[in-house]
């Protein structure tokens, strides 16, 4: 009754007026949902990001602009755009293109506690492009320090950084640092060396750095029986290389001649051997050292004469000091330097083929006689 | 011992045993090992067949036969322990063996091992029977308890027995050998007694095999140095010059066919023994001849 009195005007105004923004309602709705679709499509098919930089920037260029965590913590919000640019992503991407859940404001809550669960929830980002790489880390040893309870281990940014990203590859001495920011001790060791000091002083290109030998992305425990029996090798793919070792004077027979002698002969069945068993035996590290290797003829080598009885004794507790002179030190038996090693060698060389053309023939006549006899 | 002297009696005079025909000669036999030297070769086999096994995947890790049999004997630790030990079996072996040589000799006073000497006769021997193989000379030499063969499968072996044991022993102790002695004898050790185990088997693989066992007068096998026993019709063969001394000085057993094989594990110096049915037929042979003399 109430109605039948409106103004007929009013209720086609109302019920158009509803009608579109039903309309309206469908629609935006819609370009929302398909807005998400797109933006988890490939960042290289470069889809309409909802968001460009400088609507970030609005916010993010503030220096001052910070989050407070429920742990207390406090994290920075600011990004420098010109770092960003600067970096090895600068003329690829755009913020939206890796921060894909922060295209509306305000951004969805974080669901962290503390600035470490934050880093460690937007490293993922890195996945979808770097998979490979991101895959790789999931076997290395720093993964493992994380499933056993270290959130610490370092993740993607933890070394490459989050937004001034660069190619490591470029500068030897940046690896060394990049690791340093972790396992200083080692790193102080290492540019003591004579590895980390031709890196340190002359930017050598032949040196390892930390990651020669450790590997890249899926880094592996070097305390494991596989990775002591596998450093021989490792050493060896330069140690061995004569061309390379021929440049600094060095022998590039020390692999051969390990090989050859007591320790490496047991190093070397251990290593064909299909269970892995932790070699009591000493590999190249264990005499020469590790980080802190030193040149052969350093007065503070551990393997120069003066201070080989002491290495020796690190394994054979009893020696004495002729027990040193056992170890020809990388040198093939010869008259100079193990002569008594040498005749013995040579004296077999010389009396096996004799011995056995000897008995061959020995044998052959009498069968020949034999024959001949029937 | 006593039971021993008694059994080396006349039972079969030297022109007795002239008479038996060759056919009887294959059923009668040379004692020619007493037990300690049968016990000793056979620890001797063993542990050197164990030491090859053990020791060659050792010498030679690149070979892939070596790789599978150093997996399959449970890796480096094990043979290697099994390779020790067996290496103490052998050491223990020519240590009993030297005992075995010295109580004989200086307490026994029998001259028997001595006979391993090599002299001048195993010169002109080996002369004489390379002469022989090349048709120089119609007959080969007439052997006496050792041919001089013997002699170097014999020395050798010693030879080898105290290079490798030796060299064996210093490696397995350097920190104790180079209180004494320049640390260099350790690599040469090493070196000595991976090529010296080399040379023994080349040597035990060719002339021992082939001289012992495979040689067409004995082939394939030769039992002897388990039984001890060798077929006097061979030994007569072998060792011309043994043989005689033991029928002319009377060394010679007559035994029952079927009863247990004497002697027991002393005897040294060798006896020739005769099944008593031999016996039986020569003695008519023998009484036969008096008859018709008469």
């Amino acid at each position: 009754m109430r109605s039948a009195n409106w103004p007929r005007w009013l209720l086609v105004w109302l019920a158009m007026g509803s009608l579109v923004l039903a309309v309206l309602l469908v629609l935006v709705r819609g370009g929302l949902a398909s807005a998400g679709q797109t933006s988890e499509a490939p960042v290289s098919a470069q889809a309409p990001a909802g968001m460009s930089d400088d609507e970030c920037l609005r916010c993010h260029s503030d220096p001052n602009a910070s989050l407070s965590l429920p742990s207390g913590e406090t994290i920075s919000l600011y990004s420098d755009p010109a770092v960003f640019r600067r970096s090895v992503h600068g003329d690829k991407l755009n913020c939206a293109d890796c921060h894909v859940r922060n295209q509306t404001v305000p951004h969805p809550s974080l669901n962290v506690v503390t600035a470490r669960d934050f880093h460690r929830a937007e490293y993922e980002l890195c996945k979808r492009c770097h998979f490979e790489n991101y895959t790789r880390t999931l076997d290395s040893m720093h993964f493992d320090v994380v499933a056993a309870g270290n959130p610490f281990a370092p993740v993607c940014t933890d070394c490459h950084t989050a937004h001034s990203v660069t190619r490591l590859t470029e500068s030897r001495v940046q690896i060394a640092k990049t690791c340093s920011q972790c396992h200083s001790t080692i790193y102080n060791d290492y540019v003591e060396s004579v590895h980390g000091s031709a890196l340190q002083s002359e930017g050598n290109p032949d040196v390892p750095v930390c990651t020669t030998c450790h590997g890249v992305h899926n880094i592996q425990s070097a305390t494991t029986a596989t990775f002591r029996l596998a450093s021989v090798d490792m050493c060896a793919q330069c140690h061995a290389n004569k061309e390379l070792m021929d440049k600094y004077g060095i022998s590039s027979n020390v692999l051969k001649t390990y090989l050859n002698d007591f320790h490496g002969k047991t190093v070397g069945f251990y290593q064909k051997q299909s269970s892995q068993v932790w070699a009591e035996t000493p590999v190249c590290f264990d005499c020469h050292g590790v980080h802190n290797i030193t040149r052969v003829d350093d007065p503070n080598s551990p393997v120069i004469k003066e201070n080989l009885l002491p290495t020796c004794r690190q394994c054979h507790a009893d020696a004495g000091a002729n027990f040193p002179s056992a170890w020809l030190s990388h040198y093939e038996p010869s008259l100079q330097k193990a002569p008594i090693v040498f005749f013995v060698k040579e004296y077999y060389r010389f009396l096996i083929p004799l011995m056995i053309v000897g008995l061959i023939m020995h044998i052959s006549l009498d069968l020949w006689r034999l024959a001949r006899n029937r | 011992m006593q039971a021993t002297r008694e059994a080396v009696s006349p039972t079969l005079s030297a022109e007795a045993i002239a008479a038996l025909p060759d056919e009887a000669l294959e059923e009668a036999y040379v004692v020619r090992f007493d037990a300690h030297q049968r016990i000793q070769h056979m620890l001797m086999i063993g542990s050197f067949l164990a030491l090859v096994v053990t020791g060659f995947p050792q010498k030679f890790p690149s070979i892939e036969v070596c790789q599978w049999l150093m997996d399959v004997m449970g890796g480096i630790q094990t043979v290697r322990l099994v390779h020790r030990i067996a290496g103490g079996i052998l050491i223990f072996d020519g240590i009993y063996h030297m005992a075995y040589i010295s109580f004989t000799v200086l307490v026994l006073q029998r001259i028997g091992p001595l006979q391993m000497i090599p002299n001048v006769k195993d010169v002109k021997d080996a002369v004489r029977t390379v002469q022989y193989f090349l048709g120089m000379s119609l007959q080969p030499p007439k052997h006496s308890r050792f041919t001089y063969l013997e002699k170097f499968d014999y020395w050798a072996v010693f030879w080898g027995m105290v290079v490798m044991g030796g060299s064996g022993l210093i490696i397995l102790f350097p920190v104790l050998v180079t209180r004494l002695l320049p640390g260099q004898i350790i690599m040469a050790a090493f070196r000595a007694h991976s090529d010296e185990a080399l040379l023994a088997v080349t040597w035990i693989s060719v002339v021992h095999l082939f001289y012992v066992h495979l040689a067409p007068r004995v082939f394939p096998f030769n039992p002897s140095i388990f039984s001890g026993r060798v077929p006097a019709r061979r030994y007569r063969e072998e060792h011309p010059l043994e043989y005689a001394q033991l029928v002319e000085s009377g060394k010679v057993l007559v035994v029952p066919a079927d009863g247990p094989t004497p002697p027991g594990p002393a005897v040294n110096p060798p006896v020739v023994v005769f099944p008593d049915y031999l016996q039986a037929s020569t003695a008519s042979a023998v009484g036969e001849e008096p008859e018709s003399d008469a």
